[in-house]
């Protein structure tokens, strides 16, 4: 009786589970059989016993995230600067993909689109060396020219963390940006035009227009990608936290994040257990956020929820 | 829901098994490898088997197991084709000797501890490689396997040539696991400089007194010339990352946390290098002499290595650690700016820096072992793999010493296979390049002679206890040390600050277990 | 209203452009150093206008000539191959997601979405793809693993699906007597195009820039794409350039460390923004079209 009704229920749905079947496997393969390596974290990994007959060391692995001084500090600053990120970022990602919308001409707006995207292209190592070329004490762009020309007094950049959280925000901004506005340029245009042509019917100003029916129209985009940046609020881009500020010892205060501080820690040995309980650490609490952000989207409005 | 259930299930056997089997694949490996039967086979055939070299003896052993393909892996760069020919030439040889085929896999620099640390992690076939770093870790995880027992039937000629001392450095947790190659087994503390400049201002570089006589030559070159600084660093080190970094031992680590300050003092005292004059003697001088105009600005975010500063022009000198025939080797690094050094230190014995090793998922560590020894005491294998084919990565410029250069309208980028020869298990049997010193494996001897041997000669430290503190204090020594070493932080200030947080991350633990360690192996060793 | 107009459009058009400005000043730093003689380089640092003109970082970039472009080669074919296995796989899967009368939805979704919480780590996942699948020193290496689908883009392609494809428009193609795989063909397809056009060039641009599959999955050079050669290139280079021992026989000042940065940078980049704006065309196109069929 039951199953009679489960099977037409989903008959019905059959093509959809087919078409769902290969990315399926590929999650799968790709990464969920994988995630059986986060029992190295629970370990002292000997590999010539094996992974599964390693001895297991419960969370004496993660100590040395929460025991050391920094432990404060590194949380700090990686869930400060990825709100940041985020806010800041999805602030300027949506004016930039509206105004592209609403500008005319058809060459410049395909230019603009190609050139914000250009510093996507480059690699956060190489990124770090045009930082330098700006902010070198002696033969930087900014001291030589810049402050050169206006006469002011050489400032020794990597030394002085009071500017960095700045540094840090404009070179991450600088080289997301595009991406992010292509995103939400993409689901502008794909908006409903119907929508368009009754609110120019009804008179509606361009400031209107965009209030009314471009912003609600972005909303579930806004939040997905929100959400999806919230699970991980505990990872960071190492080469812009490390790499960026040049390893600098006095911005440690202001540059030192999870990954860096596990970086630092570690490099020297290979401590494969140390370093996946890090990784598990992050993980679990981006997932506990994100269930926690779903949670609340789904009351206020349970369309626009992840799942 | 059911669904759900299956899928739930399914998912967990498929991940058992594939952990089961995924890292089975090394254990399953070393149970093949006949550990016992190589040791028994060891024990008899010792006595023939030195008696006429063994080599003929040890093809008949060979020849009466099974075919095996050695896979072989070394750093430095080569094209695909290139290893192909290689590896051929070296099988035809291997065949007749060993009963096997050689695979070599060359990798460079920047991916190749990512590679290595994978492949020994995930159980690949490997038979043996050449580390870029400290190998205690590799023992600790169990990513390779203790050869002791294998040498003297496998490997004659490396077991006759090395003494007692020499396999000190190679021994962990008692068992040998290392294969060391024959290079400098020393090193010492040294300035390095240009000879234009040292000239031009009549300074006599070889008897510089001390540091304080160094300054005031410095403050002469910064004089002389204003466009050049007259230290560097080395990419934002000062003093280089080795174990004696500045005159400490690292003593059995790398870490250069828990330090002895003498490394020959008898009495073995551990203390956080950070405590110990030393450190602030060094500090200071490099702040003041920063203050002073004699250190680049920047020195610990410069990005550039010294040998580019020196060949623009615009370094006079930097502290490395040297070697016979550093100044020769300086001299090419630095495009033709001819350099010289004044040697400072004490020469310390290190017994070599370098060693291969056979990982635990090796299929067949005997024949591993067997090939080491071909590489190390048979210069057509040594020449093979260190120099390549000739005719195609190398031609020989003179027969009668051995010398050798790139092809004509070759060079290091464009030869297909870059030559490292200080990695090969022995140098010293190959050719000779163009511009090497033909005295250089005399001097190496004069220089091994010359050194002396550090108390903590051959011990190793056991970081598990530990770690905790040691990501803690390695956390702080990146934020201070760095920066002091290089004069850019006034020690007065910053060395206490430095040592309140290294003491709340808890190096006086290190310390403590070190130095329990330490007596223990001191202890166990002064019998002998 | 046309003079309001027409403000907007000068005041819009100046952001657009001091933005890219913000965007290039620093591409066209890299571009000069890349061209300016090293030694003057080191010693008189970066400068906007070119100082002493040099060819020699591209000298030795391009000292095999042969590895380079057969590099660019296998570039453009796993770049062409990956973006269309991953478009396939994306949106067959995203396209049930987005249908909001799919049974138990949410769980599916979770279910994508956790891969982007946790992963086993590296050696799990290189364990799985080497040795069940044999793919070291293949090419496969550089599609398959990571890139080929990712959680990222199934829940982009979802999301905006779910909203630019009205139900009415499936139930009257049902009522037609349409199958789900003629709907997601017929109907779905060409409504999404500006999606799918946006994702093929998000995933197009990682497989360009992508040197982790090489990094890990290969050992020999001839499967190496432009990255992998590159990124290879610019870290040995850190490697020899600060540890002299590694670097025995070899002249350092025959190699321009600070413009070969540079220059390897504009390598990397200057293809695919040769080649953007052609595919841009399409792109464009593929926009309009969903635009006006919606």
């Amino acid at each position: 009786m039951k199953s009679k009704s489960f099977a037409r229920r989903h008959k019905r749905y059959v093509p959809l589970y087919l078409m769902m079947i290969p990315g399926l496997l590929y999650l799968i393969i790709n990464n969920y059989i994988p995630m059986a390596g986060l029992v190295i974290a629970f370990k002292q990994v000997n590999f010539r016993k094996g992974i599964l007959a390693s001895p297991w060391v419960g969370v004496s692995n993660f100590e040395y995230l929460f025991t050391s001084k920094e432990a404060f500090t590194i949380t700090r600053n990686t869930i400060l600067y990825n709100l940041v990120f985020i806010i800041l970022g999805t602030a300027v990602a949506i004016f930039i993909a509206i105004l592209l919308n609403e500008l005319r001409g058809k060459f410049s707006k395909k230019f603009y689109q190609t050139v914000i995207l250009v510093p996507y292209l480059i690699s956060m190592v190489v990124v770090s060396y045009l930082v330098n070329a700006l902010l070198a004490t002696e033969t930087g762009f900014i001291n030589q020219t810049i402050i050169g020309a206006l006469g002011g007094e050489p400032v020794s950049w990597y030394s002085e963390p009071k500017y960095w959280p700045f540094i840090l925000v404009i070179v991450n901004l600088w080289k997301q940006f595009g991406y992010q506005s292509i995103i939400y340029y993409a689901t502008v245009v794909g908006l409903d035009s119907g929508l368009y042509e009754a609110a120019a019917i009804d008179g509606a100003s361009r400031w209107q227009r965009i209030v009314h029916v471009t912003l609600p129209g972005l909303r579930p985009t806004i939040i997905t990608l929100t959400l999806m940046s919230v699970g991980r609020i505990f990872y960071s881009d190492f080469g812009l936290f490390y790499q960026v500020p040049m390893n600098s010892g006095p911005l440690f205060d202001v540059t030192n994040t999870i990954d860096t501080y596990v970086y630092r820690g570690l490099m020297q040995s290979n401590n494969i257990g140390m370093s996946s309980a890090a990784g598990f650490y992050q993980s679990i609490v981006g997932c506990i956020v994100v269930l926690l952000a779903n949670f609340t989207v789904r009351k206020i409005s349970k369309e626009d929820a992840l799942f | 829901m059911k669904l759900k259930k299956c899928m739930a299930l399914g998912l967990a056997a498929v991940m058992t098994a594939s952990f089961v089997l995924g890292c089975g694949g090394g254990s399953g490996d070393e149970t093949q490898a006949p550990a016992g039967d190589g040791a028994s086979a060891a024990s008899d055939a010792s006595g023939d088997a030195s008696a006429d070299g063994g080599s003929g003896d040890l093809s008949e052993y060979f020849h009466s197991k099974d075919h095996y393909t050695l896979k072989v892996m070394a750093f430095g760069d080569a094209d695909t084709d290139m290893l192909e020919k290689i590896s051929a030439a070296l099988s035809e040889i291997t065949e007749e000797k060993l009963n096997c085929d050689v695979e070599l896999t060359r990798i460079g620099f920047a991916s190749y501890m990512q590679q290595l640390n994978l492949m020994l992690s995930s159980g690949d076939e490997l038979d043996l490689f050449v580390p870029m770093a400290d190998a205690t870790d590799y023992v600790t995880a169990g990513q390779i396997q203790p050869v002791g027992e294998l040498l003297e039937k496998f490997a004659p000629n490396l077991y006759n040539s090395l003494d007692e001392r020499d396999w000190a450095p190679q021994t962990f947790v008692g068992e040998i696991y290392g294969l060391p190659v024959n290079s400098e087994k020393a090193s010492v503390l040294g300035f390095g400089m240009r000879k234009d400049v040292c000239d031009e201002l009549g300074i006599d570089y070889e008897n510089i007194g001390s540091m304080d006589e160094l300054h005031d030559i410095l403050v002469q070159v910064k004089e002389a010339h204003p466009e050049m600084y007259p230290i560097v660093s080395n990419a934002g080190s000062m003093f280089g990352s080795d174990v004696f970094r500045i005159g400490q031992d690292s003593c059995g680590d790398t870490y250069n946390l828990a330090v002895l300050e003498d490394p020959f003092d008898e009495e073995a005292k551990v203390v956080s290098l950070y405590e110990t004059d030393l450190f602030r003697e060094t500090c200071e001088r490099m702040y003041q002499w920063s203050q002073e105009g004699l250190i680049m600005p920047d020195a610990s975010t410069n990005t550039d290595g010294c040998n580019t500063l020196m060949a623009a022009g615009k370094a006079f000198g930097y502290f490395q650690h040297m070697k016979p025939g550093w100044e020769r080797e300086q001299t090419t690094s630095n495009g033709g700016v001819e350099t010289v050094a004044w040697r400072y230190g004490i020469p310390t014995y290190n017994g070599g820096s370098m060693a291969w090793f056979v990982p635990t998922a090796s299929g067949d560590p005997e024949r591993a072992v067997a090939f080491f020894d071909l590489m190390y005491s048979d210069p057509t294998v040594a020449n093979l793999v260190i120099n390549g084919i000739e005719g195609e990565t190398y031609v020989v410029v003179d027969e009668e010493q051995g010398i050798i250069n790139y092809p004509e309208g070759k060079d290091a980028t464009t030869v297909g296979y870059s030559r490292q020869a200080w990695a090969w298990p022995n140098q010293q049997i190959g050719y000779f390049w163009e511009g090497d010193d033909l005295t250089l494996w005399d001097q190496y001897k004069e220089f091994h002679e010359s050194s002396q041997t550090p108390v903590s000669y051959g011990f190793k430290f056991d970081s598990t206890m530990v770690m905790n503190q040691i990501t803690a204090c390695n956390n702080v020594l990146e934020k201070y040390v760095p920066a002091l070493l290089c004069g850019s932080l006034d020690p007065d200030e910053t060395i206490p600050v430095l040592n309140e947080e290294m003491k709340a991350a808890g190096i006086d633990d290190i310390v403590a277990e070190k130095q329990a360690q330490l007596d223990e192996y001191l202890a166990a060793n002064s019998g002998n | 209203m046309v003079e309001k107009s027409k403000t907007f459009q000068i005041i819009g058009h100046f952001v657009m452009i001091l933005l890219c400005v913000f965007c290039l000043f620093p591409f066209l730093l890299l571009i000069v150093s890349s061209f300016t003689d090293e030694q003057v380089l080191i010693r008189e640092g970066y400068s906007i206008v070119p100082r002493a003109f040099s060819l020699d970082a591209y000298e030795y970039i391009f000292a095999n000539a042969e590895t380079i472009f057969r590099a660019y080669g296998t570039t453009i074919m796993v770049t062409v191959i990956g973006t269309v296995a991953n478009l396939l796989l994306t949106t067959l899967f995203a396209y049930p997601l987005s249908r909001k009368d799919l049974p138990h939805r949410n769980v599916w979704s979770f279910i994508v979405f956790f891969t982007m919480l946790f992963n086993g780590g590296l050696v799990p996942t290189y364990i799985m793809w080497t040795q069940y699948f044999h793919i070291r020193n293949t090419y496969a290496a550089l599609i398959v693993p990571t890139l080929m689908m990712g959680a990222f883009y199934v829940i982009m392609m979802r999301t905006n699906l779910s909203q630019n494809i009205p139900e009415e428009v499936l139930e009257a193609a049902r009522i037609d007597g349409a199958g789900e795989w003629k709907i997601l063909v017929k109907v779905v397809l060409p409504m999404s195009l500006p999606i799918i056009a946006t994702l093929m060039l998000l995933v197009g641009l990682s497989y360009w820039n992508d040197w982790m599959n090489g990094l890990y999955y290969l050992t020999q050079k001839k499967y190496y794409t432009i990255q992998v050669l590159l990124n290879n290139m610019l870290q040995d280079l850190q490697v020899l350039l600060t540890n002299s021992s590694a670097a025995s026989n070899v002249d350092m000042s025959s190699m321009p460390s600070t413009s070969i940065k540079m220059a390897i940078a504009v390598v990397g980049a200057v293809p695919i923004l040769v080649i953007y704006p052609f595919f841009q065309r399409y792109f464009v196109k593929g926009i309009t079209i969903g635009a006006v069929k919606g």
